[in-house]
């Protein structure tokens, strides 16, 4: 039998160097709507990806709004993630509406927009885990693929599920996964994880249920565990026409 | 998430619709899907800094013209100017001057980057600018001429 863990505790983060402990919290996951097999899967995916030192990932991704008339429009998107643990960070986000550059090396973060070229510096925590509470709480910003860092540290998702299920193998890309749904307040998802020894996600759909029109966000991983990468990834040089502002306090917008 | 923005029509929008010249669509949208599963859903978090918004000019987008729904750049910032959106700008600066401390997505054209004592402001006109990241998007504070 497996022990019965909460989602929060169980997805395990890539890069959290503050290693959080496993604790069995009993009730969880007693529901029958909640698999064991599917909590557990996810409990590999999350230490397989914590002993990752370096990883490259490109993720295609695909994003609803709703519009006042109830209508949902996609918005297209490519991130290229370059994370070095615990506390280098280089992320190129390419959308239909944003274009922005994060960069971490351990001591500040810059966020850069290249179209209006106006950047922004912050001090910063000594982790990449960190770096992404002190976004969220201080400015309102999340990182790029940030559950990728948040799985299974104390910031995951307080919610527990209340569906785990195992839906059954599917190809991503060519890659044999396995895919798992689950539903937790306010949001439906889906993951695709890579059968075999690298037990990586390959596809994560998430759906909204705060929204009548149930937007969608869905984004495809293409990974690289063995990047090259010199430590002038992560550090900004600001190009001479561009700009420094600075980040807005409490801002969500 | 919700990106609902409350807008207190300016008198110079009010003007440009009773002329009939342009449809004005202040909320571009209302939800944007999550994208992350994490979202923490029970912590207070300050969500109500930038909610209420005073005057969005750029929102007065005729939407025959600009081809629907985009709005002018609700992220990008500068450049995303349809020719609709600025005559609408423009005649809506003659008619009103910006409120200090309200905030835009856009800006109207040909704004000039002026660094006073090191902070970055966009003059427009007679109207300035600050630009700031809210989130991840650019955000413009219309602030007191610094000089």
């Amino acid at each position: 039998m497996r022990r019965s863990i909460p989602l929060s505790i169980v997805l395990a983060t890539a890069l959290a160097t503050v290693a959080a402990p496993i604790r069995a919290q009993p009730g969880a996951a007693t529901s029958p709507d909640v698999e064991p097999e599917a909590i557990a899967a996810l409990e590999r995916m999350g230490n397989y990806l914590r002993t990752l030192k370096s990883f490259r990932i490109t993720t295609q991704t695909s994003t609803d709004e709703v519009l006042d008339n109830g209508m949902k429009v996609t918005f297209s998107g490519v991130t290229d993630l370059l994370a070095q643990a615990p506390n280098h960070l280089r992320a190129d986000v390419t959308s239909d509406r944003q274009q922005r550059l994060y960069l971490y090396d351990g001591k500040a973060f810059t966020l850069f927009a290249r179209r209006v070229n106006y950047y922004a510096t912050v001090p910063a925590p000594p982790t990449i885990g960190e770096l992404a509470d002190r976004l969220e709480d201080k400015y309102g910003m999340e990182i790029p693929l940030v559950d990728l860092f948040r799985w299974g540290g104390p910031r995951a998702s307080t919610a527990q599920p209340t569906v785990a299920t195992d839906i059954g193998p599917s190809a991503v890309d060519g890659t044999t996964c396995e895919h798992y749904a689950f539903r937790q307040p306010g949001l439906d998802w889906q993951i695709w994880i890579q059968l075999g020894d690298h037990p990586l996600p390959r596809k994560l759909v998430i759906t909204t249920l705060t929204d009548e029109a149930r937007p969608q966000h869905t984004s495809v991983y293409s990974w690289d565990l063995a990047p090259s990468f010199d430590d002038g990834a992560f550090t900004f040089d600001p190009p001479p026409d561009a700009h420094q502002i600075v980040f807005a306090e409490g801002a969500r917008p | 998430m919700t990106r609902t923005i409350r807008v207190a029509v300016a008198s110079g929008l009010a003007l440009a619709l009773a002329g009939g010249t342009a449809l004005a669509r202040v909320n571009t949208s209302r939800t944007t899907a999550s994208t992350s599963v994490n979202r923490n859903y029970n912590r207070n978090t300050n969500v109500n800094v930038n909610r209420n918004v005073n005057v969005n000019v750029n929102r007065d987008v005729d939407v025959h013209v600009h081809g629907g729904y985009y709005g002018p750049g609700y992220y990008g910032g500068c450049c995303y100017h349809p020719v609709a959106t600025a005559a609408a700008v423009t005649a809506t600066a003659m008619v009103t001057a910006a409120v200090i401390g309200s905030i835009v997505h856009t800006l109207p054209p040909s704004c000039t980057t002026v660094i006073v004592n090191g902070i970055t402001y966009q003059q427009c006109g007679s109207t300035w600018y600050q630009p700031q990241f809210a989130g991840t998007t650019t955000t413009y504070i219309v602030v007191n001429a610094p000089r």
